[in-house]
């Protein structure tokens, strides 16, 4: 926050207000601060102050470049971005929607802030159904991964199969070579039990984590964990405490998406899918460019609604797009520099009491820890709120909402198949599973459209999906919501 | 309430997507829209038909599937060589492989033995089985019992009965 108060502040509205508030709130102060009537000290320089604020946040052209100045001499290292779906809300008896985006992004004074370092460890499965190609390919991107290592990060890796291994731990000075040697070594066998691979990462991050360094466990599978679900997931809730998160990787069809997803997102990680053992490298690759470039970790977001209102759903569209919890309070995962974090909303509000003139949906704060300064905890205040109105339009949706929108839609569309097909509601997921396709070939995704018309028959046919169709149709539609390239 | 017009589902006041068939509900500020209201079977074909040439090869690894335009629904065909269209009724001694009773086929003018389609080689034909009606492919009459060539996304009609053959590789 600037040390002296900015115009909206003067005027004491919110900095989305919309120009009749403006003008509304600006009758109001004119009013008590008029020189004639007003007995307030120095009342005549706030009055002229409140008719400069007036002036600027008037005019559409000058409000604009003053919101940009603002944001510049904004002290925060983290500035938050609000789009709503909606300019007011409507005063209906009927329930109704609205769709929040926040867009998280680096505070200007921060942008030459330096990366943290990283402690990341791998957690791989070594169970026999890794033998072959799957293996070879973990162990040339495992070697790739040791290569990029700056000197200040910490690498360690853990195999697992029905017990844990180190095989490199973090608190030591590393040759590469011999690393190397022994990263060839790995021979696969056993059976799969994460639980065991994921206590002893735990236990190497956890060994030399510091809150100055990006602390994170990959975790590696192509299996079914049994029994052991419940132990993963309580630690993975101990991992988020220690601010450490968890990224997922399954590898072709046998895995649990549903469990891997739910132990990714207590931590505020992601779960990504990968059909090809080629394409473990790439996976890799991009997991630690990402890592690099993170600014700000475990971000959470902490609300509190008012009556009546609350979170249907929740997205992160990126940097990893992710369906996320919907009860506060929310992790969000982590900013990246220079790109942003994005998160959407769908809020859904009971009718709205006529008497507001500007109905708060909710306040609070997103807080998140900064590693190249942990010495505290940080947050930025959040509040989130609409002006009200009874008649007319309620304003459309801006494009960004309305094209990420259009994306979470199918993988909704998806997700409901999915539930129904489980349900044993075969014809309506049949009929979803085509309608999605239909929605598919007109964004132009012919071969995920094709992949959605054969389950939708395969259904029919066999009353269930197939696990490799499934997961390709969801994670298919999932990356449709990072809107990569979409925008800049 | 928004009703969507694509399926009829009530959505709540300030959706934006049908959450039942993935349609756009409201214009949105600056983006092209046109209101989609094709039907699957309509859609996907005239969207597959963009990318795959109609002359694709066709061999014993080819999926055949029939869509019925009117519902939408999609039959895909088992690996017979041969397979009857027709309706099943009371009394018949010789039923068809499909029977397309479920889609209205009698309201439609389709015999109860109305066509075959047959796949020899490289080459998938229909032959109409001397149908009351008749059988057109793409809108042309074919004389019964000559096999007809048909390609991906022919349009064949039993009476008035529409289907559009559909052609995929596995």
């Amino acid at each position: 926050m600037p040390s002296h108060p900015s115009y909206y502040d003067l005027l004491d509205i919110p900095s989305d207000a919309t120009p009749e508030e403006i003008r509304h709130a600006f009758h109001e102060a004119a009013r008590r601060l008029h020189p004639d009537v007003s007995s307030e000290p120095n009342s005549n320089e706030k009055f002229i102050e409140a008719q400069m604020a007036y002036d600027v946040l008037s005019d559409s052209r000058a409000r604009a470049l003053y919101d940009q100045g603002l944001r510049e001499l904004s002290d925060s290292p983290v500035v938050v971005d609000i789009t709503y779906s909606r300019q007011k809300l409507a005063v209906v008896d009927e329930p109704q929607l609205i769709y929040v985006l926040l867009e998280y992004s680096t505070g200007p004074k921060f942008v030459h802030t330096p990366n943290p370092p990283l402690n990341i460890c791998l957690v791989l499965d070594r169970s026999t159904s890794m033998q072959g190609t799957r293996m070879d390919t973990v162990k040339v991107a495992a070697v790739e991964m040791v290569r990029q290592l700056g000197p200040e990060d910490r690498l360690s890796i853990v195999l697992f199969s029905d017990r844990a291994e180190v095989l490199l731990s973090a608190g030591k000075r590393i040759d590469r070579t011999l690393i190397e040697a022994q990263i060839q070594m790995i021979r696969a066998t056993g059976g799969t039990e994460i639980y065991q691979g994921l206590e002893a990462g735990f236990n190497e991050v956890k060994q030399n984590s510091t809150r100055s360094q990006i602390n994170h466990i990959i975790l590696i599978t192509d299996g079914r964990t049994y029994g052991d679900e419940d132990q993963c997931l309580q630690l993975a809730g101990v991992a988020a405490k220690q601010g450490f998160r968890i990224t997922g990787l399954g590898i072709g069809t046998d895995w649990n998406d549903e469990f891997l997803d739910e132990l990714t997102c207590r931590t505020g990680g992601t779960s990504f899918y990968i059909s090809r053992a080629s394409d473990i490298r790439t996976f890799l690759q991009d997991q630690f460019t990402n890592l690099k470039q993170i600014f700000a970790e475990q971000v959470i977001l902490n609300l509190s609604f008012s009556p009546g209102v609350k979170i249907t759903s929740a997205y992160r569209l990126r940097p990893e797009s992710a369906v996320l919890g919907s009860t506060s309070p929310i992790r969000l995962g982590s900013i990246p520099k220079p790109s942003k974090l994005s998160v959407m909303l769908e809020i859904l509000a009971q009718p709205v009491p006529l008497m507001k003139h500007r109905f708060s949906i909710a306040s609070g704060e997103t807080s998140f820890i900064l590693p190249s300064d942990p010495s505290r905890q940080h947050s930025i205040p959040i509040s989130l709120s609409r002006s009200v109105r009874t008649e007319g339009s309620t304003g459309l949706p801006p494009n960004a909402i309305f094209k990420a929108l259009s994306q979470i839609t199918l993988f909704r569309m998806q997700e409901r198949a999915r539930q129904e097909a489980a349900e044993g509601k075969i014809q309506e997921a049949s009929m979803r599973l085509q309608r999605l396709a239909t929605q598919l070939l007109s964004l132009g995704e012919i071969d995920l459209a094709q992949t959605a018309i054969i389950e939708a028959e395969r259904i029919q046919q066999t009353h269930m999906l197939s696990a490799e169709g499934e997961k390709q149709i969801k994670y298919g539609t999932r990356t449709f919501m990072s809107p990569a390239g979409a925008e800049e | 309430m928004i009703l969507c017009q694509n399926c009829l589902h009530k959505e709540m006041l300030g959706a934006i997507f049908c959450s039942e068939c993935g349609v756009q509900l409201i214009y949105a500020q600056g983006v092209p829209t046109s209101l989609v209201r094709m039907t699957t079977s309509k859609l996907r074909a005239k969207k597959i038909d963009m990318k795959s040439a109609p002359e694709s090869v066709v061999n014993s690894d080819t999926l055949i599937s029939l869509s019925i335009i009117n519902t939408g629904d999609c039959l895909p065909l088992s690996s017979l060589n041969e397979v009857t269209l027709g309706r099943v009724s009371e009394g018949q001694p010789v039923v068809p492989d499909i029977d397309l009773t479920p889609y209205k086929a009698y309201e439609a003018g389709v015999s109860r033995l109305h066509a075959s389609i047959r796949m020899i080689e490289d080459l998938v034909t229909v032959t109409d089985l001397g149908s009351a009606n008749g059988t057109r492919v793409n809108g042309m009459q074919i004389t019964p019992h000559i096999p007809c060539p048909v390609k991906h996304g022919d349009i064949i009609t039993l009476g008035k009965f529409k289907i559009q053959l559909l052609l995929r590789n596995r």
